[in-house]
């Protein structure tokens, strides 16, 4: 029987997972104060432990819930910010695109359209009026200089055949369709026409988390501080080992030990450090290389214009990267920009918004491209994390070599939005199935970032 | 009568069923992207949970000797489910017969068949299936052209208004179809060269989104929005269509006042405008 219960070794203050004991006055104690308080118990033990309960996480929860038969996982998401403060996934533009340049972004994107398209039957509840996402179907539209019209016309040949609905335009056609825009120094550009827009990211994401409690999966309001490790088998191949437990600690400062058999990394800009605190960039071998996913904070400006572009405006990205989109009905937009070089990144301390950078930079390029906003009013503006892959700004996902049953799903480089949904069915497959076969994301594993190999994504926004 | 068309039984749930029971076999399309078998099995397939406790405890799973979920609810989503499939493996044409008879015709067949009715160019009767006899011809006939769609209170979906490809309609009518929403409203674009008239009262998934995607439509002539219970700000954006499109003739809605445009007159809603052929024949489309 001692060999079953193992006595606890570890930091006194954690409360340790299931076979291990403590103390029997520790235990009565705990016993007592759990009677008198009103909070629900960390389990002590879990099958699958999602680290972080954003879009990603919460996809990766519903579909391995809803593809499941009888209950057989029990999953755990663990979220430190349970009211999605400072979260990616509500501070986002909601932007939603088919036009990319690497073909399993076309497919993952074109998977969540068609997620949201059925939305009801996925996370309806029932006889309730299906949760509306706001979806609004203008479309993309990405305007091309003479040098890069040439390249545009071939991607959208390759979005086409992927299935995705996407014009060219050449620049009278443009000029025709959308009177407000400005022209100059424009060849073409290439419009979505269907499935491709802007929705409300938080209700996609408050319709996940209801579905996934009615699916019995459980939402942790704690943080992730550690992982315990143990080797997968006596002999092992090189130094393999899994994550045997999480370590958590919750509002109130306790923390807690959570056995697991899996844990998949669903952190968003805080990937890295998860990935640190499981042993990435570390030690020796491949396991030396750290999960190279950062923060970048982006800015969102929000303001009105009197007479500005009609209803028919799509989301346009100019060519200097600056974006803009109509917000409401009201005359109001929202706009922004990335920084054009690494040294002009913002500092990711806290989510300050820098006028600065919409006064310099983004209202000149924006009243250029569109003189009805060279007068505007602006209003608001707010701040958000990219969940930046700093090695080439796609995803990666799949297990990690070394540690076995830690599952990565980071680095969309704001695109998690449009790819969480699919990447959510996709380690889902690699759990229940042990490949993807919806989307074959086998090229965006970790191995290309100890090989050294890039994936480059050219429409980036 | 044809307009009782709403009211007809097979638009009711156990009436649908019995339809989909007789069909026998329903083929998949090879085509659709493979989202997993087990996607597809709602609450109603899964089995009573487990308690976690010990066997002589359990009781869920000893009492259980057959795992069926008899509830009301997830009954009729079962029921539901088994309605969608059907109909959207209905509702599809293939590429082969499309070939062969040419996309107009191909379209005529998926609207008949979902219950509605057509009209072709040249011609000022409508089509429409008597009992389950399909009057169109099955083999290709050069310029023929389709020019009206009629599917008032059919059950046509979003994979069904493929039918549009290739097409040149012009005036479509999509009155009280309970599966039309804003998704279906977006993938109108493929007429927007020929679309002049457009009804869509009645849809009560439409939302002002979806009455926000109809700006694809750019040689809209009429449009007409009644009893649209979730677009609250029909009228808003019925303005914002107009600003785009000044021949845009906006029916069933009371447009805000604006100085710059004249008022228009508003059509009290006329219930037998477009259920009784003989009217129709004065809307009939220009040869």
């Amino acid at each position: 029987m001692a060999a079953f219960v193992t006595k606890w070794k570890g930091n006194e203050k954690i409360r340790p997972g299931a076979g291990k004991a403590r103390k029997m006055g520790k235990f009565f104690k705990e016993s007592i104060s759990k009677m008198f308080s009103l909070k629900e118990e960390i389990p002590r033990s879990t099958d699958l432990v999602i680290v972080g309960g954003g879009l990603v996480g919460s996809a990766v929860a519903f579909f391995v819930a809803h593809k499941q038969t009888n209950r057989e996982r029990e999953i755990m998401v663990i979220e430190r910010d349970p009211m999605y403060t400072t979260a990616s996934s509500s501070l986002s533009a909601g932007g939603i695109r088919h036009q990319f340049s690497v073909t399993e972004n076309v497919q993952m994107s074109m998977f969540t359209t068609k997620f949201l398209r059925n939305i009801k039957f996925f996370l309806g509840l029932i006889d309730q009026p299906p949760p509306d996402v706001q979806f609004n179907h203008q479309g993309y539209l990405f305007l091309a200089t003479p040098e890069k019209a040439e390249k545009l016309e071939e991607l959208v040949k390759m979005q086409k055949y992927l299935g995705a609905e996407v014009e060219m335009f050449s620049a009278e056609m443009l000029k025709q369709r959308f009177p407000w825009l400005n022209i100059d120094g424009i060849e073409a550009g290439s419009l979505g026409l269907n499935g491709e827009g802007w929705f409300d990211p938080h209700s996609l994401l408050a319709a996940l988390k209801q579905r996934n409690i009615g699916l019995g999966v459980r939402y942790i309001d704690a943080e992730v501080i550690g992982f315990t490790k143990k080797l997968s088998a006596p002999e092992t191949i090189g130094n393999q080992y899994v994550l045997a437990s999480v370590i958590s600690r919750d509002t109130d400062g306790d923390m807690f030990e959570t056995n697991c058999h899996q844990v998949v990394n669903c952190a968003g800009p805080w990937a890295g450090q998860i990935g640190e605190l499981a042993g990435m960039g570390t030690e020796t071998g491949a396991l030396s290389i750290p999960l190279p996913v950062v923060p970048r904070k982006r800015f969102i400006y929000a303001y009105h214009c009197h007479n500005g572009p009609g209803i028919s405006t799509p989301l346009t990205v100019d060519i200097t990267g600056t974006y803009f989109r109509r917000e409401g009905l009201g005359g109001m937009y929202i706009c922004g920009a990335s920084p054009e070089s690494e040294e002009e990144e913002p500092s990711i301390e806290n989510l300050d918004v820098d006028y600065e950078f919409f006064n310099e930079k983004i209202w000149p390029r924006l009243a250029h491209r569109i003189p009805a906003f060279e007068n505007i009013k602006l209003k608001s503006a707010w701040a958000g994390y990219y969940d930046y892959n700093v090695w080439d700004q796609n995803l990666i996902i799949g297990p990690h070599p070394v540690i076995t049953n830690f599952l990565l799903a980071n680095g969309m480089s704001g695109h998690g939005l449009q790819q969480s949904i699919c990447v959510g069915n996709a380690i889902s497959e690699m759990i229940l199935n042990a490949d993807t076969y919806t989307v074959d994301l086998s090229r965006f594993n970790f191995d290309r970032i100890i090989r050294r190999e890039k994936i480059l994504e050219d429409f980036i926004v | 009568m044809s307009c009782f068309k709403s009211l007809r039984p097979a638009n009711r749930i156990w009436s649908r069923l019995f339809l989909c029971q007789t069909r026998g076999y329903v083929e998949r399309d090879p085509r659709a992207i493979k989202m997993g078998d087990l996607m597809f099995e709602p609450e109603y397939n899964r089995h009573m949970p487990d308690d976690g406790k010990t066997p002589f405890v359990n009781l869920n799973k000893m009492l259980n000797v057959v795992e069926a979920d008899f509830d009301k609810e997830s009954l009729k989503q079962f029921m539901q489910r088994k309605i969608d499939v059907n109909d959207i493996a209905e509702q599809r044409v293939d590429a082969k017969t499309k070939e062969k008879i040419g996309k107009d015709l191909a379209a005529a067949y998926v609207v008949v068949k979902s219950g509605g009715r057509i009209q072709f160019a040249g011609m000022d009767r409508w089509i429409e299936k008597k009992g389950s006899h399909i009057p169109l011809p099955n083999h290709n006939i050069p310029n023929l052209k389709l020019q009206v769609a009629d599917l008032t209170g059919s059950s046509i979906r979003y994979e069904g208004l493929a039918f549009l490809e290739g097409t040149s309609i012009k005036m479509l009518i999509l009155r009280d179809c309970q599966y039309i929403d804003d998704f279906c409203l977006s993938r109108l674009y493929k007429i927007s060269n020929t679309l002049e008239f457009l009804d869509i009262s009645g849809c009560t998934l439409v939302t002002d989104n979806g009455l926000a995607a109809l700006c694809k439509l750019r040689n809209l002539k009429g449009l007409r929005i009644n009893d649209l219970p979730n677009a609250g700000n029909k009228a808003l954006i019925a303005a914002y269509l107009l600003d785009e499109n000044p021949e845009l003739n906006v029916l069933g809605v009371d447009l805000p006042l604006d100085h710059d445009k004249e008022m228009p007159e508003t059509s009290p809603e006329e219930s037998g405008q477009y259920s009784d052929s003989s009217t129709n024949s004065s809307n009939k489309p220009p040869t």
